[in-house]
């Protein structure tokens, strides 16, 4: 595995070939992001976050051969399904600019610094951890490639790193280096988000 | 170190209490998945093309089956179908996705038998799958299955070019079994794996470790986790006779025995014998007429056999096929 985005071109190449196995990991990588990228800004709301997801993909599928790999794919999908949440919500009589960007929350660095003190049980408490969890699948989902597998693989599940090269068809040194790239890609994401910063992978 | 930047046991901290990303629900990714596999493929013409070919391969098939059980399908359907129904016994449905009316199964699509449902099912790349009754199955790809509960059997063939095709997969939450070429049994019991072979290889992946069965044994992973590989009775077909129940039609019109014998030793397990070599020798010039459509393929030798003028006896897994006697020949 190498540079994410030219692992999306390669990838995105190998579906214009045809490639059943390629189309199948675009699939598997992208739906479940993309899904809950949506879902956030449709207000949990099921049905229309199918709708526009499968539009999006759609018109992604369509226009496949433009892409160039500017941005990461899941970068460039998010653009076409944002696209779609607008125009869902015009049609509802909702502007996209009513839809809550938490992403840029600045009060996820002050909550990280009072990590330690998130075990208590009052409701302000467990609003706040659940914020700050949501945003760190946010960052999950943000990160390229299969970045935030890994990591959920490693700090979740337990993984040793040999699984997890198993896993992804890595050598375990290839692996170690992904994990290595995915924990400054997490650092870089939350340092991003915690200052509201341009440019970072998780904002609109 | 910035102020915003965080440590390994920050990162470990945030991540555990964030807890697992929710996947999005099982019939909305099928759904999803086959409206733009079908995009895909509309887009893609060399795959589409190769798509072609297989729909003709199953349409051929299917057509040859014939009969009230068999379902044909008709022109090119534009989901790409990974999968078509052969034979359909009781009650059979898709759970989600997009499995279409007249047959096909589309990528995504899952298939559910119920309490007296069981269903033969030839996938696109050539290999009879059957499922038996109780039993969810989704079709991922044309070689990946996932089995959510209940049994499958697989046929992945050696007659019809199964070393062109890539290896099937299919996954269970207790492991991934692959197919070496082979006829096996992947079953799901309260929350236990089975993997039983009859004839060929299959591979257990569990995590970074595999275990790999041979003709006559079978892997359990219990619950906890445990793996073993146990040998099979050597003489029990009982837990082959779903098999047979659900399996695929023969069509015996025009063909020689010796294509018939094939059949029957693949489908029963048995292994054929002649008595007498110069019967061997003849069977390829025996042509059959009729049917067997409907008839347990254990149960179509005393029907097909006296019809060529051929008796059989058999002992355990062994058909042995000899002349009859007729009255005054020398013992």
């Amino acid at each position: 595995m190498g540079d994410p985005i030219d692992d999306d071109r390669a990838l995105v190449g190998r579906m214009l070939d045809g490639d059943e196995a390629a189309f199948t990991r675009f699939f598997d990588g992208q739906f479940p992001r993309l899904y809950r990228f949506a879902l956030t800004r449709l207000d949990g709301d099921e049905a229309a976050t199918e709708e526009v997801v499968q539009a999006a993909l759609c018109r992604a599928i369509a226009g496949l051969a433009g892409y160039r790999g500017e941005a990461a794919l899941f970068t460039w999908l998010c653009t076409i399904c944002r696209r779609g949440i607008a125009e869902h919500r015009e049609r509802r009589g909702r502007r996209l600019d009513d839809v809550p960007l938490r992403e840029e929350n600045p009060e996820v660095r002050a909550a990280l610094d009072s990590l330690a003190a998130l075990g208590g049980s009052d409701p302000e408490t467990a609003a706040q951890r659940r914020e700050i969890a949501r945003q760190v699948q946010v960052i999950l989902d943000a990160l390229p490639g299969a970045y935030g597998d890994a990591l959920e693989w490693k700090y979740l599940e337990g993984r040793s790193v040999r699984e997890i090269a198993a896993r992804l068809d890595l050598s375990v040194k290839a692996a170690e280096s992904m994990l290595t790239r995915a924990r400054e890609a997490f650092r870089d994401g939350f340092a991003a988000m915690a200052h509201g910063a341009p440019g970072a992978a998780t904002r609109e | 170190m910035p102020d915003s930047e965080l440590r390994d046991e920050e990162m470990a901290a945030l991540l555990k209490l964030a807890g697992r990303r929710p996947e999005p629900p099982d019939a909305a990714r099928a759904r999803v998945r086959a409206a733009v596999h079908s995009d895909w493929r509309a887009a893609i013409a060399p795959a589409r093309r190769r798509n072609r070919r297989w729909l003709a391969v199953a349409a051929a098939f299917i057509l040859l089956a014939g009969g009230g059980l068999f379902l044909a399908r008709r022109g090119e359907a534009p989901q790409g179908p990974v999968a078509a129904f052969i034979r359909i016994d009781g009650e059979v449905r898709a759970a989600s996705g997009a499995a279409a009316p007249e047959g096909s199964i589309a990528p995504g699509a899952t298939v559910v038998t119920g309490p007296g449902g069981r269903a033969a099912i030839q996938l696109a790349g050539g290999a009879s799958l059957r499922l038996d009754a109780d039993t969810e199955v989704r079709f991922d790809g044309a070689d990946r299955l996932t089995l959510g509960r209940g049994a499958l059997y697989l046929d992945s063939g050696s007659e019809s070019g199964r070393a062109q095709r890539p290896a099937l997969e299919i996954g269970t939450p207790l492991g991934k079994v692959t197919d070496i070429g082979t006829q096996f049994e992947v079953r799901l019991d309260a929350g236990a794996l089975r993997v039983q072979v009859r004839r060929g290889l299959a591979r257990l992946t569990r995590g970074d470790r595999s275990v790999t069965a041979g003709s006559g044994s079978r892997i359990e992973v219990a619950t906890d986790g445990t793996t073993r590989v146990v040998p099979l009775a050597a003489d029990d077909d009982a837990d082959w006779d779903w098999v047979q129940q659900i399996a695929p039609p023969f069509d015996i019109e025009g063909r020689g025995l010796d294509r018939y014998l094939d059949w029957l030793a693949r489908e029963t397990g048995w292994r054929v014998e002649f008595a007498d070599p110069a019967v061997a020798a003849d069977a390829p010039g025996i042509l059959m007429h009729g049917s067997i459509a409907g008839i347990r393929p254990d149960r179509t030798p005393e029907i097909v056999l006296p019809a060529c003028g051929l008796a059989a006896h058999r002992e355990g897994r062994v058909l042995r096929i000899e002349r009859p006697r007729e009255p005054g020949d020398p013992r």
